[in-house]
């Protein structure tokens, strides 16, 4: 009977005291954000005191798993949550692009000086009349858009064909394969003819080639 | 064979739902952030981010995370 008594109170002291070493650390958790969170849910505040008040396997295990539950859905979230703000911001710079590159408005100004010309209108270059269209326009003489006098005189001494050139290359902003088909001629030639315009107006204003790019 | 078949497909509308309810949790955020974007390409990024979501739970199922000992343990 003695041995007995003596038993049961060696086997109860040292369970009593791993609980309230259990119920220590788990107060030291306490401050912990995921545990507040976890323990705001009045089911999971039920299931720890059950497993303080019945701590058998089941009990403990239970608290385990829907505690784990807990933690992996917290980390998800927070994985999830910086996920939209990141992939919006890249979705929107990716679809900025796209228009950039590809756009669908017509009407949208090439330039950002409040000009007149849009891409519908670039694309109505693409008409078939556009060498007509050009070569109508031909009638303007380049010399209506030069400010400089001794240019102005030295424009004079081109010959035809370079000034038409020289029009179309710099008031209308053609390229030398666009110029090449008005003319009716390879894009190389038109280049060389350009060179010799160029050339023969340095020369006449007394200018060295070497000061081109300045 | 074909009750095993049932009981699969209740696992994968289960687990729909779960991916419906966080979804809907989430979606205030999602409401605000694609407000980055320009108005018509709203509708087509709040269905991306679904798609995105739905992807990384996927992702996050075969993960393990400590459970409540292991954490009380940790944290001493």
């Amino acid at each position: 009977m003695k041995i007995d008594k003596d038993s049961s109170r060696i086997v109860k002291d040292p369970y009593n005291e791993i609980l309230s070493e259990v119920i220590e650390q788990i107060k030291k958790t306490l401050d912990q954000p995921i545990m507040k969170t976890f323990l705001e849910d009045d089911e999971n505040v039920e299931l720890l005191i059950n497993a303080m008040e019945h701590p058998t396997e089941f009990n403990f295990n239970k608290l385990d798993e829907v505690f784990g539950q807990h933690l992996q859905k917290a980390r998800m979230m927070k994985y999830l949550i910086n996920l939209i703000r990141i992939y919006s911001i890249d979705f929107d710079k990716k679809q900025r692009k796209l228009n950039d590159r590809f756009p669908l408005i017509v009407d949208k100004p090439l330039g950002d000086e409040g000009e007149d010309e849009t891409i519908g209108s670039l694309l109505a270059t693409e008409d078939p009349d556009f060498v007509e269209l050009y070569v109508k326009r031909n009638g303007q003489d380049l010399k209506e858009f030069i400010s400089s006098m001794p240019l102005y005189q030295a424009i004079d001494e081109l010959t035809e064909k370079q000034k038409s050139l020289m029009k179309l290359f710099y008031v209308d902003n053609l390229s030398n394969v666009e110029i090449s088909e008005i003319f009716e001629e390879s894009p190389q030639n038109i280049s060389n003819i350009h060179r010799q315009a160029l050339k023969k107006l340095r020369a006449i204003l007394g200018l060295n080639s070497r000061n081109e790019g300045k | 064979m074909p009750s095993e078949c049932k009981i699969q497909c209740c696992k994968e509308q289960l687990e729909n739902e779960e991916v419906e309810k966080i979804i809907k949790e989430l979606s205030p955020r999602i409401k605000n952030s694609i407000t980055n974007t320009a108005y018509q390409e709203r509708e087509d990024l709040e269905q991306e981010l679904a798609i995105k979501i739905i992807e990384k739970i996927q992702m996050f199922e075969c993960r393990d995370s400590p459970g409540f000992w292991d954490f009380v343990q940790s944290k001493q």
